[in-house]
């Protein structure tokens, strides 16, 4: 026994710890190679895919971050060529997060599952679907990013998906200062004790658990998580509604944007913004809710519940006085007991799938039109 | 441990559990193609007039083709002969059979071929315990996707008693990590960028998709040899030696090479059994170049019942009988010096490693269509773009370890190449490998030698 613990079991073991060790090394030159992350410090998703330069906020080409990558010109989604080719139909999908994509497996976002749908349903056609989106756009940066960064790709369709949380939280922020485009990927993370930043490697697993893991420990897993995040939360009870000057502020930033892209001869379709938040009650999503307080911490769940309807209404209006098309899909993601919405209003894979049809109905007509 | 006859007893078991867990009615067919050659074995033991022993086998090799004939070719001759019949405008009403294809068949029954081929020729006495032959019939590393072991190697090692030792365990691991990082790492995240490709040609560059021909070479490779590799490791920790099924393939010099480094067990079967049994190269020089061309067109109908496997083999055949044809003239080639050697060396290597590379593609394509999109873009539209900028550092990021191991595996002349690593190199290559796994692996796609 004792002859097969020091010629066998001991050597295994230092084999094994000094795996280890080398596996974290090889997670750390892999983003370091990949990612340019640095090699000795904690590193996260904004320094990976955000890059502020003298137009403002753009997505990093080539960043690459956990799930996330972008490609050579900062958008998420496949390679494309700057130019665009004379037989090439461009369609651009604005928006926030829900638009970029969080909580999709890879290539399952709407705009990707739409650009999938487009393929089979019109082959012979050459349409290209380029996701704009940056996490946290709201209407007010909307307009900056599409004349610095969209208007040179001459999209002949923009599809806009916006996010409307940003005006019922941070109102002054808003007024006063361009902080419009805030990366919100981010899960709570406590600052490591060690100064190189905690393991990648635990990173990396529990990125591979999450994707390619057993369905029923993942969401075990998750549920944990979740529960302890949602304990440890400190929440604010404020509860802005949306008042007269907010609602004038939101018209007339929509009228510009719709005007613009109008004068560029751009065919627009405006989308409702859709949510699951009618279907909760209290506490029954904590998950959803501890999700969303936890980048707009003042908005109450009657105020949120409240002024979904209200923004979208607007949508309806002023898509209808300037004849622009609308996406209806407020209550889209509302069926009880369904599995489209991850935390209220971005959406899972089964739910972008919805999005993507529906975006595809209103498309549909205007294609083939052309 | 148990008893050797317990330890066989309990591997035909789990053999027979691992190959009906898929599909508990085929066990029948196994079990009566094993039952039927198992009894022409000593049938033909015990016929003294070589007429009999003949009859025997060719009554076996009926039974083995049929059944093959049946599962595999069944619907494909059928669907073809309607459409050539339609035509002509006759509707020929030929049932076609609706029932999958019994997975492994093609490997257990070549197996089950060869044992009874070597008993026929005197090569091997015919195992007296049913027990033992079905245990080597259904040994389950190799079952379903061999390699194809001959029963002159396999057979002694199921009937005599095996030695389980620590190094064996040992290696046996290595080999089962090694393929598992081949299947895992490597093919399954090339199948990603081939299947993108395949699906709609048209819409890439001839660069680009020139990449996804690359990467379908290392696809196919390392899906296979990684589960050559697993099957090898599991038989070694049991005490078991499987034969060796690739030999670093692509750094093959000539298509006559690369059939000799490239699925060994089918190769050297198809020589043994088919060549050789046609005349090989002795019946003149036309015989030969007819012998190697059925020998490769059988060899790649044997992958499959569709067009794309009759192109390739036929290709294959073509392949072998031009190299033979040039081989006078290439041997006379001079290389005074070492630049002229290696040149020359590093060129027939990039012909070689291309000729196999459009084998492939006729092997993946699925339609005649496909591989025009394919060859029109590779010759008239090349143009590398950003896409093929991409694909091509993807491609190196799967391949980049496995082109260094076997850099170093074709360096040192040897295929068992982690015992010899010095003990550092040995961590980082396993820890590197495991990260790669645990970052990187794709979830599983399907063996692609399952469906064969």
């Amino acid at each position: 026994m004792k002859k097969f613990i020091q010629k066998k079991l001991l050597p295994l073991i230092l084999f094994s710890i000094l795996t280890l060790i080398g596996m974290e090394i090889w997670a750390r030159l892999d983003d370091w190679i990949r990612c340019d992350a640095p090699l000795l410090s904690e590193y996260s998703e904004e320094k990976m895919l955000i890059v502020h330069d003298s137009l403002g906020v753009r997505g990093k080409p080539n960043g690459r971050f956990e799930k996330w990558s972008l490609n050579s010109l900062g958008f998420r989604g496949p390679e494309i060529k700057a130019e665009k080719s004379p037989h090439v139909l461009r369609i651009a999908t604005m928006g926030a997060s829900e638009t970029f994509g969080i909580y999709e497996s890879v290539n399952k976002e709407w705009p990707r599952q739409l650009a999938e749908n487009l393929k089979i349903e019109f082959p012979n056609q050459s349409i290209e679907v380029v996701n704009t989106a940056l996490p946290g756009m709201t209407l007010e940066s909307a307009l900056k990013f599409y004349r610095n960064r969209i208007a040179f790709l001459r999209p002949d369709i923009v599809l806009f998906y916006v996010n409307v949380l940003p005006f019922l939280d941070w109102p002054k922020a808003l007024k006063t200062k361009d902080v419009s485009i805030v990366t919100k990927i981010t899960s709570v993370n406590k600052k490591s004790r060690f100064s190189f930043g905690k393991p990648r490697l635990i990173t990396k697993l529990n990125q591979a658990l999450h994707t390619r893991g057993p369905k029923k420990l993942v969401d075990q897993y998750e549920a944990n998580k979740v529960m302890r995040r949602y304990l440890g939360f400190n929440r604010h009870g404020q509860n802005p509604e949306l008042d007269s000057s907010q609602m004038k502020q939101f018209k007339a930033l929509l009228h510009d944007f719709i005007d613009t892209l109008h004068s560029d001869g751009i065919t627009l379709i405006l989308s409702e913004h859709a949510h699951a938040l009618s279907v909760w009650k209290g506490d029954t999503h904590p998950k959803g809710w501890l999700n969303l307080w936890q980048y707009y911490p003042a908005i109450s769940e009657a105020g949120l519940k409240g002024s979904y309807p209200q923004l979208n209404s607007l949508f309806r209006e002023i898509g209808a006085q300037s004849g622009c098309e609308v996406v209806h899909q407020e209550n889209l993601l509302q069926a009880p007991d369904s599995n489209f919405a991850a935390d209220g209003i971005h959406f899972t894979d089964k739910g972008a799938t919805l999005v993507a049809e529906n975006f595809l109905k209103v498309l549909r007509p205007i294609l083939m039109q052309r | 441990m148990l008893a050797h006859r317990w330890q066989n007893r309990l591997l035909l078991v789990a053999s027979y559990i691992f190959y009906g867990w898929w599909d508990w009615r085929f066990l029948f067919l196994l079990a009566l193609s094993t039952g039927m050659d198992f009894s022409l074995g000593l049938m033909i033991e015990r016929f003294q007039k070589n007429s009999h022993k003949k009859k025997c086998l060719v009554f076996s090799m009926i039974l083995n083709l049929t059944f093959l004939g049946i599962f595999k070719y069944f619907n494909f001759f059928a669907e073809n002969l309607h459409s050539l019949f339609s035509t002509f405008g006759i509707n020929l009403p030929i049932p076609l059979l609706h029932f999958m294809l019994p997975v492994g068949i093609s490997f257990y029954t070549f197996q089950s071929m060869s044992y009874i081929i070597d008993v026929y020729r005197g090569h091997l006495k015919p195992s007296r315990k049913l027990e033992d032959f079905a245990l080597f019939v259904s040994f389950f590393p190799q079952l379903v996707a061999g390699p194809i072991n001959r029963a002159t190697d396999l057979l002694p090692r199921v009937q005599n008693p095996r030695t389980v030792t620590w190094d064996g365990v040992g290696q046996g691991c290595t080999l089962i990590f090694w393929g598992l990082f081949k299947k895992i790492y490597i093919a399954d995240n090339c199948a990603k960028l081939v299947t993108e490709a395949f699906h709609n040609p048209s819409l890439h560059s001839g660069a680009s998709l020139l990449v996804t021909v690359y990467a379908f070479a290392f696809q196919i490779y390392c899906d296979f040899s990684g589960y050559s590799d697993v099957a090898r490791g599991l038989a070694k920790m049991m005490g078991f030696e499987l034969m060796i099924n690739f030999n670093l393939p692509y750094f093959s010099l000539n298509p006559t090479e690369f059939w000799r480094r490239w699925h060994i067990s089918l190769s050297t079967w198809l020589k043994d059994y088919l060549y050789i049994g046609l005349g090989g190269n002795r019946k003149g020089v036309f015989k030969t170049y007819r012998n190697l061309f059925i020998t490769m067109f059988l060899g790649g109908i044997w992958h499959g019942a569709a067009w794309n496997y009759v192109i390739w083999g036929s290709y294959q055949g073509l392949l072998l009988i031009v190299h033979r044809l040039t081989q006078p003239w290439l041997a006379k080639i001079h290389t005074p010096n070492k630049i002229s050697l290696w040149s020359w060396t590093a060129l027939r290597w990039v012909v070689t490693f291309h000729l196999i590379c459009l084998g492939w593609l006729f092997f993946r394509c699925h339609s005649l269509s496909q591989i025009q999109i394919f060859l029109q873009n590779i010759f008239c539209n090349f143009s590398p773009d950003s896409e093929t900028r991409l694909w091509a550092s993807k491609l190196f990021s799967y391949i980049f370890v496995l082109l260094a191991v076997q850099f170093y595996q074709l360096a040192k002349n040897d295929l068992a190449f982690y015992p010899r690593l010095p003990r550092l190199i040995r961590i980082a290559f396993v820890s590197l490998a495991l990260y790669l796994l645990t970052a990187y692996g794709a979830t599983s796609e399907t063996f692609i030698y399952f469906q064969f």
